[in-house]
Formats: C-alpha cells, sequence, structure tokens
C-alpha cells in the first residue's frame, strides 16, 4: 500500500469516469435492442447492491485491499492464490480496456496509425500518472470531470436542439417481453457496474471510511443513468436498427448533429469523451494490479512495477484478440460469463460469507 | 549534462508531438461535395461519380473572373464502390476527402434493379463519410449528368443541390430531405417501404457543362428538384408527382409550409393559402385483429391571394373556406393512400404505428403485411383554420362591384 489518502469527492470523481470509462462510447445493452435502458438499469441496481458486499468486506478490513484480506479469510495458501487471481483479473480488464480503446481511436479517426502506436502512447500516459500515485491519479480525475460533464452538456443540447430525438423510436417498451432483457442484464451487470471491484483496491484510500458506501452508490447512481440516458438517445436518435449495427452509437449519433449548418461535425467530442474515460479506466485497474502485486510479493514500493507492467498490459492489450469481432465476442460471451461473473461476484461473495461467519464464532 | 538531456527532452517532443500519424495536407485532398452512383449497361459494374471542389475557384469570391470552373466532375467505374474511390487516384491527383458530401444521387436505373442496401453499405461504414448527406434519386437519367451541370447564384452546384432541397422543403414541402441516415433507419424499419426526392436535368447536357452556363440570366441547363421517389425493399417501384407527392407528406408530417390553392364556388377566381403549421398524429388500433389507421391533421395558415367576390370580414365565410381546404388536404392524401395500398407499399411507416400500439398483434399480422395494409381502413380528420388575411381586409375584386 502507498502512504496516500483521498477525498470522498476525488473518490466520487475516479468512480464516475471509471462507470463512463469505454461503455459510455460502446453502448452497453444493446443487445436487448429498444430496452437497452432498461437492461442498463437492472444492471445498476444488482451492481449496487454487489458494491455493498463489497463496502461490507472494506468496513471488517479497512486497512487492507482485496487481494489482502483474502489471506485473513480463506488462509495463507488459498488466500494467496485468490489475490494472484485477481492480480491477472485486474491486468487482463486493463489490457481489454487497453484494446477497446485502441480499437474505437483506429476505427474512428486514426485510421492509418497502427494500433499499437496508439496503445502505446496511452499506456506511457497512464503509467506517468500512476508513478506519481493516487493521489496524483485523483487530481487529474478532477480536472477532467470538468471537462467530461461540459463536453457531455454541450453534446446533449446540440442533440436537443438540432431536433433529431424522435421519442417514439423507443417504442413500444417490452417489445419481445422480458427475455432480452433478461439476457443482456449480465452483460450491462458486469460491464461496468459489477466491474467496481477494482475499487476494493482503492477503498482502504478513502480518508473517511463510513463515507465509501455514500460516495460507491452516488458514483453508480450518476453514471448509471447518465448510461442509460446515453443508450436511449442513441436509439432515438439512429434508430434501434442502426444503433445495433453501429460499432460505435454515440459517435454515429453526435455525428448527425447539424445545427443550421454552423455547429456540425462533432464527433471529436465523443473521441474526448472515450480519451479521457478510457485513461481512467484503465488507470484504475492498473492501478489495482499495482498494489495487488506489491502486497502479494511483498515489492518495496510500487513504482517499480510500473514499467514491467506497463509491457505487461500493453502487449497483452495486443495479443488479446485478432480482430475487434472476436475481441467483443470474447468480452460479451467468455469474459462476462467466466471471468467478470465469478470473480465479481461469486468470490466476493463467497468472502463475505466466510468473514460474517469467522466473525460470529470471534465475538462468541 | 542536465542541461544536454533536456535539450534532448524537448528536442524528441518537438518531433513526436507535432501531429497525428495519419494527417493529410490540405492540399492532398480533394473535397468531394457530391456523389453520384450509376451502373453501366454493359457490364454491371458501379459508375461512380465524384464532384470535387477547385478551392481556388472557389476562394476569392472575384465572382464571374475565375479562370476555371468551381468543381470538376469525375468518374470511374468499379466492381464495389470503394474500389472506384481508390481507382480514381489515376485521373485525380488528389486524395478523396468525403466529410464535406452534402448529396449523394442515385440513378434510375441503379435504384430499380440494384436496390439501396448494396449501394448504401460504403457510404455508412467508411469512416470519412458522414450520414448527413441527402439522398436524391434522378429521375429518368443518371447521376452523372446531373452532377455535370454548372450552376448560377450557388457556385458548388452540390450544394445548390441542397439547399434547394432544404428550401422546397421548407416552403413547398413536396419532397424530403432524406439523408443516409433516415434512409437507412427506414429500409430496416418493420414496414421498410420508402420515399425519396427525385431530382432531374432540364436542358441541354453538354451547354450545362461549360461555365457558359451561369452567364446567363435565363440559364439554359438546369437541375431540377422532381417528385417523389417510391422505394420497396430498398428499390425504387415508382414516382408521385404534386399533389400525390405532398398527401405522402402530410402523412409523415414532413410539412413545414406549402401552399394550397382553390378555385372559388360560385365563379371563376381563385384563392391561396400559406399554410404556416401543420402537425399530423397518426394513431393505431386493432380491433377483431383488424387494424385500423387514424391520421389526424390539425393546421393553420393565412390567406394571401383571392379573387373572388367574397366578404373576408365574415368570420362564417372564412369557416366554409376552412371547410374547402380541409377537404382538400383530405383528397390529397386519400390519393396517396390509395396510390400506396395499390402498390402494396407501406411508406408512411403504418407498420410501426401498429407495432408501437400494439406489438403483440404486430407480430401476428406482420408476415402478410403487404395485403392487410393494401386493404387497411384509413380514417382521414383535418381540421384546418385561416387565422389571417394578410395586410388588406377585402379582395380587390369586391371593390368593382
Amino acid at each position: 500500500m502507498e502512504k496516500a489518502k483521498i477525498s470522498g469527492g476525488q473518490l466520487f470523481i475516479l468512480m464516475f469516469l471509471f462507470e463512463l470509462g469505454t461503455a459510455i462510447v460502446i453502448g452497453p445493452g444493446l443487445g436487448a435492442e429498444k430496452d437497452a435502458w432498461l437492461a442498463v438499469l437492472l444492471g445498476l441496481i444488482t451492481g449496487m447492491i454487489l458494491f455493498l458486499a463489497y463496502y461490507t468486506l472494506y468496513r471488517f478490513y479497512p486497512d487492507q485491499p482485496l487481494t489482502e484480506y483474502t489471506k485473513e479469510i480463506l488462509g495463507k495458501y488459498i488466500g494467496s492464490i485468490v489475490g494472484i487471481l485477481y492480480l491477472f483479473y485486474f491486468l487482463y480488464v486493463a489490457a481489454r480496456d487497453l484494446r477497446d480503446f485502441g480499437e474505437l481511436l483506429t476505427a474512428s479517426t486514426y485510421i492509418y496509425t497502427p494500433m499499437f502506436v496508439i496503445n502505446a502512447i496511452m499506456i506511457l500516459a497512464v503509467a506517468f500518472v500512476l508513478r506519481h500515485g493516487i493521489e496524483v491519479l485523483a487530481r487529474t480525475g478532477e480536472i477532467f470531470f470538468f471537462v467530461l460533464m461540459f463536453v457531455g452538456i454541450v453534446g446533449t443540447i446540440m442533440v436537443f436542439v438540432s431536433g433529431m430525438l424522435e421519442v417514439k423510436q423507443l417504442l413500444p417498451v417490452l417489445e419481445n417481453g422480458w427475455k432480452p432483457v433478461l439476457t443482456t442484464w449480465p452483460v450491462t451487470y458486469t460491464f461496468p457496474f459489477g466491474e467496481m471491484i477494482a475499487f476494493t483496491v482503492l477503498l482502504p484510500y478513502l480518508n473517511r471510511p463510513k463515507l465509501g458506501i455514500r460516495v460507491g452508490w452516488s458514483a453508480m447512481s450518476f453514471s448509471g443513468i447518465l448510461l442509460m440516458w446515453v443508450v436511449a438517445m442513441d436509439i432515438a436518435v439512429l434508430g434501434v436498427y442502426v444503433a445495433t449495427r453501429s460499432t460505435f452509437p454515440l459517435l454515429s449519433s453526435i455525428g448527425l448533429v447539424n445545427m443550421t449548418g454552423f455547429f456540425q461535425r462533432l464527433d471529436v467530442v465523443v473521441v474526448l469523451t472515450l480519451i479521457i474515460g478510457g485513461f481512467f479506466k484503465i488507470a484504475v485497474f492498473f492501478y489495482a494490479a499495482l498494489i495487488s502485486a506489491t502486497e502479494i510479493f511483498r515489492v518495496s514500493t510500487f513504482t517499480r512495477l510500473v514499467l514491467p507492467f506497463s509491457i505487461v498490459i500493453l502487449l497483452s492489450s495486443m495479443t488479446v484478440a485478432n480482430n475487434y469481432a472476436g475481441h467483443i465476442k470474447e468480452g460479451l460471451k467468455a469474459t462476462t460469463y467466466y471471468v467478470s461473473l465469478p470473480l465479481q461476484t461469486g468470490i466476493p461473495l463467497l468472502l463475505l460469507v466466510i468473514a460474517l461467519i469467522r466473525r460470529h464464532f470471534k465475538t462468541r | 549534462m542536465k542541461h544536454m538531456i533536456l535539450l534532448l527532452w524537448l528536442l524528441s517532443g518537438m518531433i513526436l508531438l507535432t501531429a497525428c500519424w495519419d494527417h493529410r495536407e490540405s492540399g492532398d485532398i480533394a473535397l468531394v461535395m457530391g456523389m453520384g452512383i450509376d451502373k453501366t449497361e454493359e457490364d454491371n459494374l458501379y459508375r461512380v461519380s465524384f464532384q470535387i471542389v477547385n478551392p481556388g475557384q472557389v476562394a476569392g469570391g472575384e465572382t464571374g473572373q475565375g479562370r476555371g470552373t468551381a468543381v470538376t466532375t469525375y468518374s470511374e467505374t468499379g466492381r464495389t464502390i470503394f474500389e472506384t474511390v481508390r481507382k480514381i487516384s489515376k485521373k485525380v491527383p488528389r486524395l478523396l476527402s468525403f466529410s464535406h458530401t452534402v448529396v449523394l444521387i442515385i440513378g434510375e436505373d441503379l435504384a430499380t434493379e440494384g436496390g439501396l442496401p448494396m449501394i448504401l453499405d460504403f457510404s455508412e461504414r467508411y469512416y470519412d463519410f458522414r450520414s448527413t448527406a441527402l439522398v436524391l434519386v434522378a429521375r429518368e437519367g443518371q447521376a452523372l449528368p446531373i452532377l455535370s451541370i454548372l450552376s448560377p447564384l450557388e457556385r458548388i452546384p452540390a450544394m445548390k443541390i441542397q439547399e434547394t432541397v432544404q428550401k422546397t422543403e421548407r416552403v413547398w414541402g413536396e419532397t424530403p430531405q432524406r439523408n443516409i441516415n433516415d434512409v437507412v433507419q427506414t429500409l430496416s424499419s418493420k414496414s421498410k417501404g420508402l420515399s425519396l426526392g427525385g431530382i432531374s436535368l432540364v436542358g441541354n447536357l453538354t451547354e450545362g457543362q461549360t461555365s457558359a452556363n451561369t452567364k446567363q440570366a435565363v440559364p439554359t441547363t438546369l437541375v431540377k428538384i422532381n417528385g417523389l421517389a417510391l422505394f420497396k425493399d430498398g428499390k425504387l417501384k415508382g414516382w408521385l408527382d404534386d399533389k400525390e407527392a405532398r398527401g405522402v407528406a402530410w402523412i409523415q408530417n414532413k410539412i413545414k409550409k406549402t401552399v394550397l390553392s382553390s378555385k372559388c364556388k360560385k365563379n371563376d377566381g381563385t384563392m391561396a393559402i400559406e399554410v404556416l403549421r401543420s402537425n399530423t398524429k397518426i394513431k393505431a388500433t386493432v380491433k377483431q385483429g383488424k387494424p385500423e389507421i387514424t391520421v389526424a391533421i390539425r393546421g393553420e395558415g393565412h390567406l394571401e391571394e383571392i379573387t373572388c367576390p367574397i366578404d373576408l370580414t365574415n368570420p362564417k365565410l372564412i369557416f366554409q373556406l376552412n371547410n374547402t381546404f380541409e377537404s382538400q388536404i383530405e383528397q390529397e392524401i386519400t390519393t396517396a393512400v390509395k396510390i400506396a395500398q395499390e402498390q402494396k407499399n407501406d411508406v408512411f411507416g403504418f407498420g410501426e404505428a401498429i407495432n408501437r400500439a400494439n406489438p403483440k398483434a404486430w407480430k401476428q399480422m406482420k408476415k402478410q403485411w403487404d395485403e392487410t395494409f393494401a386493404d387497411m381502413d384509413v380514417q382521414i380528420n383535418v381540421e384546418f383554420f385561416i387565422r389571417g388575411t394578410g395586410l388588406r381586409k377585402q379582395p380587390l375584386i369586391l371593390q368593382g362591384n
């Protein structure tokens, strides 16, 4: 662990940027077609319940990250193995997010730039900030939060004013019953809400531990409502058929903005959103991996791991999939069911149950 | 030593941070303003034409002084559209950039045979192409000649076409503005019927291609918006004109302003009103498995011209005039519905309306939707109000008597 403290407001901003991250551009829950917003809502609610579990665990062990208290709950050996599992998970998701970022930029604006170059520059920026610790990351977040809010408000106003919103395109609600919503729900639940698991490593830095749940829930609901709004807007602007077929629905819908021939080509707004969100998403996972590794392997300071981990994340982001289709397929199918669900929900709940039982016997 | 390292950093920053990897200098790109797609007769390839701006001729503003034309149109053939975009480099010394393309014109032959889904995939997928470009169909002709006509008033003909479509939609209302996104949206919708504006060439082609065409008070050759093309499943099925076309626009709630004129009842005078506001609501109901659509229109406008001896200060007579125009609007809509039903082509999006109102019933009737649509009941309710009579209270003709 690093000797640092961040305030509730800073944690809120980090969580908020993290949740929006790449999800806002990809458009979560479009598997449920017109009811994408409902799928996001379901994911948000279950995600918030899950966060309560993370918070309870944090209050039991307020000075330790997830990868440390597994040892206290499960014993030294199993606990370490589970900790290492999480270390790999954090690295894997950081690599996936870096890939998302590179894919989006190469498909939308930097067509002829090799993805490796884009990813390398991004991971360099992330590594540079992380070397200075969590406090610097949190302060960077404060600046970019306002940039993102400004950009978001301007973009939303433009969409409204240029009269492209056709709310009737969202009707009828539940066109094909609950089934598509429920089958999409695991996807929206694990991405992005279940990914709050990364914050089990960051929570110990909070200066007032009691704030944890309030900060977490407000950040999740604020970003969740924004995601619902964005995905509903994508459908209302593009129509459900175009939105589900778009690689990046937000890019397509903002690209249509044309106000009196003067305010147009706002695509850059979306690219900016993506760069900001992607940066914080990668940074938080990267940092979670760094702290987990320093604790598990008793490394003197986490800064020594920044360079090697950057290289690992960069190289795995390039090798994680062959093409965009494969990358997305892996994300929606394999990662959701075999990686995210057990690691975000299964193991933490198990840990919580065992911790509760242990405490019960201890007090007696 | 420290200074040396700092200097090295600064220098490397200068090199690394200057620009994007794939930057393009403005001197290297050619802005494509209009794009046309036809099919060649002999070997069934696409013939794609690009109207490219000559930047030197547009800038500066010395109108009429230009040494050359404001635009140049090139065309190339290929099996796919993207192939022609690259192959054209054999003729054009610059790289094509589509980020400012404002119109996409499709030749009638291609629209009838090829179908829109084949053509629009590229424009939707390619990163540089914007879905805001308008789509038009070259009526009884090809896209290439239309894109090669020079025009007065607007130096860039593609912009002229775009402006014309926008203005005519705003004050005349017969042909709608539809961009690539609208077209794709309709193509993938439930009812799959689509209507697009038509465009055609009037006059002599070779004369229109020289800059002399822009220097005449009465241009010998021009391009005009002409009619409404009806598509079914992405293929052109027929054309509507004038009032029939406007009937479609009424139902689609695309009328912003328009002009209605009518004969007087008693003598041979005429009158014209301008519709200033109009709103269409489509309500779908399903009764015992039978769909029913109610089209409710509420509009208001001003009287702009009248040559009948009617006492306009009498509110009762104004109400009678309202009825005249209500029935005229109703007539236009009825005709449009009848034609669409005869063609079994749901261009109004009634299928979507039924799905919104009753998704279960829609699922049952979507398989035989063409037939259901063809003998469906369509109720039309029009309410129209003349609110004002302009700057004069009485017709001039009344004063003479």
